[in-house]
């Protein structure tokens, strides 16, 4: 009985785990893409360890008065330019969008917006690479759901670390 | 103590501490004595708790090399690679589990193996994706997904590892989702303690009262309520310490909610382990805490009231040797009348 109970929840997890994985993949494979400008960051002091704390503009983009009316949770429009870096319209109410404007999830702090993540995972010593990181390459899809998929630099190249240079 | 019903010579435990006691009072000889703990305690006993050590060691050293590996060869494996690793890992660890069955412990190690890579999934999860900023959902999703083995494991360390993962994600969700305002933060500490606290009541509940015919004697190891006991103690002690010690606490209601929760624990863990379940390392452990907000109390008035290092230190000096010698005389005459109710005269 607890043999095949254990059974039943091990599949359960299993199960959970890469639908996970297939959900990322297909936001990954199928997402909009679109580029947020990264806030100013000092990378001697915010280089921690082997992850990068990241603050994107767009945070900086809404006034206090705009965010006093918002709830805790919800979507951000943005609008991307020529070179696909997307920049704050307005806050997102259910209404129809205009072509090419995208959605983008953030949460409230008390006293600003946040888009997840703010950090950035690599490989110890990795973070020479990413000193000349630009902006956060984007997947999203309708719904507002995004995943960071890349770091990209200044002239909108993708920031690919390698091991040759040591 | 004159009216508990006699016992019968069979139904006096025999241990360690019988035989010394026996030995000390010179009713039995050297070598009776050393045949007596022979036989309770064989040297065969002594192999069977190395290999359990081992085999544990063994274990842990086996997961921190799978941590390794990954940290290190971090950009080199591809994706779908990491993923298939670890989840072939937590499969190994599943099939091993079956095999071996989840009443022995080497099955039950096996599950928590299972338990902890379900947790270094989570954390190559994040990573990859970079679902980054709120790591209260790892730990809540760990915590979830877990929970089912847990149940099924009868194996208090599974369940230690779960209650440290919940109390890591009742924090992180406290910072990351409530944003508590500096009037409510000091909450946190009561909910952990209550949290705590019910799992320790479960638990002592199980083990005692023994509700139905299940066996709960897994729960029976000391250490399992020791930690228990610290975890519910000390995030309801620091409440009452901040109540005494920081005025921008003072009246809110986080603090006092705080504070009556701890003090109503620490009566109640007193009356418990003193009356109900006796248990001597548990009221040590009380009333050090006692003292050590006696030591808060005292400490706040004298540093506040007296001007100049010297003096305040000298009488906080005076005031610990006296509080600590009072504690400490209560302990050995509640220890003495302890022994006299629990064994049989």
């Amino acid at each position: 009985m607890r043999l095949q109970a254990l059974l039943v929840f091990s599949v359960l997890v299993l199960v959970v785990l890469n639908f996970e994985i297939w959900k990322k993949e297909k936001l990954k494979a199928e997402g909009q893409s679109v580029l947020l400008q990264l806030a100013p960051v000092d990378p001697r002091s915010l280089m921690q360890g082997d992850y990068m704390r990241l603050e994107y503009a767009l945070e900086d983009m809404v006034t206090s008065e705009q965010l006093d009316k918002q709830d805790k949770r919800g979507h951000l429009v943005i609008l991307p330019n020529e070179n696909n870096v997307g920049s704050f319209v307005r806050f997102y109410d259910g209404e129809e969008l205009a072509p090419k404007e995208m959605l983008i999830r953030y949460h409230k702090t008390n006293y600003d917006i946040q888009i997840v993540p703010h950090s950035f995972f690599f490989q110890e010593g990795h973070a020479k690479f990413y000193e000349s990181a630009r902006y956060g390459e984007f997947k999203c899809d309708s719904s507002g759901k995004h995943l960071l998929v890349a770091l990209v630099n200044e002239k909108f190249k993708r920031i690919i670390p390698s091991d040759e240079e040591k | 103590m004159s009216d508990k019903p006699e016992l019968s010579l069979e139904q006096i435990p025999a241990n360690r501490a019988l035989v010394e006691e026996l030995y000390g009072h010179n009713l039995i000889n050297q070598e009776t004595r050393e045949y007596a703990l022979d036989l309770l305690y064989p040297r065969s006993k002594w192999g069977l708790w190395a290999s359990y050590f081992l085999s544990i060691i063994g274990s842990a050293l086996i997961l921190v090399g799978i941590i390794y590996f990954f940290a290190f060869n971090w950009s080199k494996v591809p994706i779908m690679a990491k993923f298939a690793l670890v989840e072939s890992t937590i499969l190994i660890c599943l099939a091993c589990a079956f095999w071996r069955g989840i009443d022995r412990l080497s099955g039950k190690l096996f599950l928590l193996s299972a338990s902890v890579l379900v947790g270094v999934f989570l954390a190559v999860f994040g990573q990859i994706y970079q679902t980054g900023a709120d790591a209260y959902q790892l730990f809540m999703g760990w915590a979830a997904l877990i929970f089912g083995w847990v149940l099924l494991s009868q194996f208090a360390a599974l369940w230690i590892i779960w209650l440290t993962i919940m109390n890591l994600f009742i924090c992180l969700y406290w910072d990351q989702a409530v944003f508590p305002s500096h009037q409510s933060e000091a909450f946190i500490f009561s909910i952990l303690g209550v949290f705590n606290a019910s799992f320790l009541v479960l638990r002592e509940f199980l083990l005692y009262k023994k509700p139905s015919s299940m066996n709960w004697d897994w729960l029976g190891a000391v250490w399992v309520q020791g930690i228990l006991f610290l975890a519910a103690l000390i995030p309801l002690a620091i409440p009452m310490h901040q109540a005494i010690w920081e005025s921008s606490y003072e009246g809110t209601l986080a603090a006092i909610c705080g504070a009556v929760l701890g003090t109503i624990f620490h009566v109640l863990a007193f009356w418990v382990y003193r009356f109900k379940i006796p248990n001597m390392g548990a009221l040590s452990t009380i009333i050090l805490s006692l003292c050590l907000l006696g030591e808060a109390f005292f400490g706040r008035f004298v540093f506040k009231s007296i001007d100049g290092d010297g003096l305040s230190f000298f009488i906080m000096g005076v005031i610990t040797i006296a509080m600590f010698t009072f504690a400490i005389v209560q302990l050995r005459r509640i220890h003495a009348q302890m022994e006299a109710e629990n064994v049989p005269s």
